[in-house]
């Protein structure tokens, strides 16, 4: 082992090796779509009653730090429009869903539209700066938003920006576009100082926003640290100071709450389901559950046999117990994939458009297709997905059940780059991903998967078009009349649903832990935590 | 010997350049198409056909690979710039200065405790042949290196941190938040040093002349700590060096275990997201690190047995 030549060696070719069983950078950025929102709280097992919990007092000790843990970095620096993620708080969005999915003021204090619903008005609530003091206004608000369609989510229709006065600014559209407020939710509306952008020799650009708390440090794959804006335009924060602690490792992570070396585990996918018993049984702790938005999806490449057959792909989602998925997996922390989209959009939802379970309806269907033949399919599992969510042994199951039917399945995973790259030169029969419908509105979920163009339909080779599915899609988007609306999205599930170009396994449920002296910290729609009232008290 | 390490050091740059050469080859034959990750990073929706066309020509990725590396090597060389990560935008080398120092620090302390354990547990057992003392140590020495190390890791976080509540779990701020990765790579290393040490040991004293000393009546603690491992610290330097190597090139599972921010981790973090200038730098910066422990090595060998001066002499004269 003298020679120094091997040691490198061989730390290179275990370099090329790993690509077989990690990640990339692409799969991360669309995980990271299908990571925020979140919806509806419900107390699993709480230790104290939220209700009965100390209000501020002034003969307790109150922490001036909390420690948030969490498992990927939330800084992105110059690398995303954003800089910081929205959880943090350090920047505010014009618009934000309430728990219904309906935009409400934020930044934003109205808007209104003309009568074909093709120019939107929108006023600025006034006197709000940002942490470096720049104000807010329309011209700044406008920038903003044309740096998002440029370099995130393009808006759809987008003909203008055009600046009215100080306060008000107007987006004129090429058609009608009724979701414009859904579509300017959140991340699509996010305001950031002009200042924000003059750091490009900055290392670590200091995001500048008009949030509750101000960006103080980042310290490179360990911390971000912020601090209290004493300025705030809204309601203060009770805590001084929040440290977001980058813990990669789910044991270690949920370790550190035990010892109290962070108080707070609270993103997608900290917490995993097996880990909850864990938590229930430690004193110390609170387990708390969201449903978000996110809904994890099983799809063919309905493009090359055998699953360019229709009734093979609804045999397939026939012999699927989504019921027992979500009890033996996830430990019954999901909801049944009964509806296309997630069902936290009911007013969206079709209920007739539901997929069923008959096996015995499943194996005539694949007898009647396969006869006696027997057909071989590869399932592409992308092992940076398969390590957050139970893909492995969902995979299985279904190719446990896909037997009775003729179909034998050979399970891969792969590394994310590797994953996508499969799917993009069609090497795969089926396969799994999340998606989440961040907006609320189908569109969104419509214009990714079912459209021709539609990145996933095309980018995975999904294959999946349907010139009826369009003319409907492109009709429900520009309808103004939200019944007639609901009509489209109604007829376009229960078409999907009967075609079966993709099928929805299970709806997510998100965990959260804190340690019992922190209170008041819930998730809301967007998995954002309410970090302006969340306090603790000092042990 | 001024001439024989002078041409060592000729021959270390020659393997540089032959481990970045591979390296950039390997590293370039990953999946994935690194000009369509940059530009649909951060986004929302899939880049633009130019956008992407457009990174694959600023990053040099739509040329031959071996203009590429050329172009690579001629900055590295003339310039010292490794180039901007492809995940973060910032200098490689910046990227690579920040993880080092938890990783060295990490390295070299772990690395004096296995010394610190292994050589009097390697010595004793290779002076008492297969007596019950050498079976326990090497017993204990095979579990120790048996063990996975991220399973004592979890192991020792749970009995020291999360049940006794006596030291942390993460970070490495303080003295304290160093026992528990240390200790976990310690022992596992140990495991494997140790019956290096004793393997080298027993096989010095069957040396005739070490028969002759014990004969001769040299005391014993003279003749094991002269006469045995003077010779027999030839190959466990040899051993011990190359695993100094691995532990300062960062060890990524301790690192993330113990949520440490290494190069271990950067590394790792840098294949998933396929920055290729981070990879190429890390590999350059572990050959760099591999070719100066050999330099180290040669030294050594030749400042414990000076004849091997002779030897590379005479073989090259003849």
């Amino acid at each position: 082992m003298k020679h120094p030549l091997f040691p490198t060696l061989i730390l290179a070719l275990i370099c090329l090796l790993l690509t077989g069983c990690n990640t990339s950078v692409e799969e991360s950025t669309q995980a990271a779509v299908a990571e925020s929102p979140v919806i509806e709280e419900t107390v699993i097992d709480p230790t104290e009653d939220l209700a009965a919990e100390p209000a501020m007092d002034s003969e307790l000790s109150y922490a001036e730090e909390i420690v948030i843990g969490i498992g990927r970095n939330l800084y992105y620096g110059h690398t995303q429009w954003h800089m910081i993620h929205g959880s943090l708080q350090v920047w505010e969005p014009l618009l934000y869903p309430d728990e219904n999915l309906n935009p409400q003021p934020y930044l934003a204090e109205s808007w209104e539209a003309n009568e074909d619903l093709t120019a939107w008005t929108f006023k600025l609530r006034e006197g709000i700066t940002f942490h470096d003091g720049t104000p807010l206004t329309a011209g700044v608000a406008v920038d903003n938003l044309m740096g998002i369609h440029e370099n995130y989510t393009p808006l759809p229709n987008l003909d203008r920006m055009v600046v009215v006065d100080d306060s008000t600014f107007t987006i004129y559209l090429t058609e009608s576009t009724p979701a414009l407020p859904d579509l300017l939710v959140y991340f699509q509306s996010a305001m950031l100082s002009p200042g924000t952008r003059n750091q490009e020799g900055l290392d670590q650009p200091v995001p500048y926003g008009t949030g509750p708390f101000q960006f103080v440090e980042y310290v490179d794959g360990e911390r971000i640290v912020l601090e209290r804006n004493e300025n705030y335009w809204g309601e203060p924060p009770k805590v001084k100071r929040i440290i977001y602690r980058y813990i990669p490792d789910s044991i270690t992570r949920l370790q550190a709450l035990q010892t109290g070396e962070i108080d707070v585990i609270a993103d997608v996918g900290s917490i995993i389901p097996s880990q909850s018993e864990i938590i229930k049984d430690d004193d110390n702790l609170n387990l708390f559950t969201v449903d978000v938005l996110t809904t994890h999806y099983l799809f063919f490449n309905n493009d090359k046999p055998p699953f360019d057959n229709q009734a093979l792909r609804q045999a397939v989602s026939l012999a699927i117990d989504r019921e027992l998925i979500v009890r033996e997996t996830v430990y019954g922390y999901g909801v049944p994939g009964t509806s296309l989209i997630t069902q936290l959009a009911d007013k969206w939802v079709n209920p007739a458009a539901s997929p069923a379970y008959d096996p015995t309806e499943a194996k005539a269907l694949a007898q009647s297709i396969l006869e006696d033949d027997r057909v071989q399919v590869t399932f592409v599992l992308n092992s940076g997905l398969a390590n957050r969510w139970p893909y492995g042994e969902i995979a299985q199951i279904i190719q446990f059940v896909l037997v009775d039917l003729g179909i034998d399945v050979e399970i891969k995973t792969v590394e994310g780059g590797t994953w996508n790259e499969m799917l993009a030169n069609n090497e795969y029969d089926i396969s799994m991903r999340p998606y989440t419908m961040s907006s609320g509105d189908p569109d969104d979920f419509m214009t990714y998967w079912a459209r021709p163009e539609g990145i996933f339909n095309s980018k995975y080779s999904i294959s999946y078009k349907d010139d009826q599915i369009e003319t409907l899609i492109n009709q429900a988007v520009s309808e103004v009349d939200q019944a007639a609306r609901k009509a489209y999205y109604d007829e376009i599930q229960a078409i999907l649903i009967e075609q079966t170009p993709f099928t929805p396994i299970y709806h997510e449920v998100t965990l959260y832990t804190t340690r019992d002296t922190v209170f008041d910290l819930t998730l809301d729609a967007i998995f954002r935590p309410s970090l302006n009232t969340v306090y603790k008290i000092a042990e | 010997m001024k001439q024989i390490i002078i041409r060592k050091i000729f021959l270390g740059f020659f393997y540089l350049f032959v481990i970045s050469a591979v390296a950039f080859v390997m590293v370039r034959q990953m999946p994935g198409d690194p000009a369509v990750l940059i530009a649909n990073q951060g986004r929302e929706t899939e880049a633009p056909s130019e956008m992407v066309e457009q990174i694959r020509r600023e990053y040099g990725f739509d040329r031959g690979l071996v203009e590429q590396y050329r172009c690579w090597l001629q900055r590295v060389l003339f310039e010292g710039d490794l180039g901007y990560s492809s995940r973060t935008k910032r200098p490689v080398l910046a990227e690579i200065q920040s993880s080092l120092p938890a990783s060295l620090r990490l390295g070299l302390v772990t690395f004096s405790l296995t010394l610190i354990i292994s050589f009097p547990l390697g010595i004793l057992a290779g002076v008492t042949n297969n007596k019950i003392l050498d079976l326990c140590i090497q017993s204990m020495a095979w579990i120790n290196y048996s063990v996975p190390v991220f399973l004592l890791a979890v192991l020792l976080i749970w009995i020291f941190a999360v049940d006794l509540q006596l030291l942390p779990a993460i970070g490495h701020e303080t003295g304290k938040h160093y026992v528990l990765p240390v200790a976990a790579l310690s022992v596992h290393l140990s495991g494997w040093t140790t019956q290096v040490i004793r393997s080298s040991i027993r096989e010095i004293s069957e040396k005739p002349y070490i028969k002759f000393a014990h004969a001769k009546g040299l005391k014993r603690i003279r003749v094991i700590l002269i006469h045995t491992l003077k010779p027999a610290l030839l190959p466990i330097s040899t051993a011990l060096l190359i695993q100094l190597g691995n532990l300062v090139s960062g060890s990524f599972i301790i690192e993330t275990i113990f949520a440490w921010n290494g190069v271990g981790r950067l590394l790792v973090d840098s294949i998933m997201a396929r920055d290729f200038p981070i990879i190429q730098g890390i590999l350059l910066y572990t050959g760099v690190i591999f070719v100066l422990i050999n330099i180290l090595i040669d030294s050594l060998y030749f400042f414990l047995d000076p004849t091997t001066v002779e030897r590379l002499g005479r073989g090259r004269t003849s």
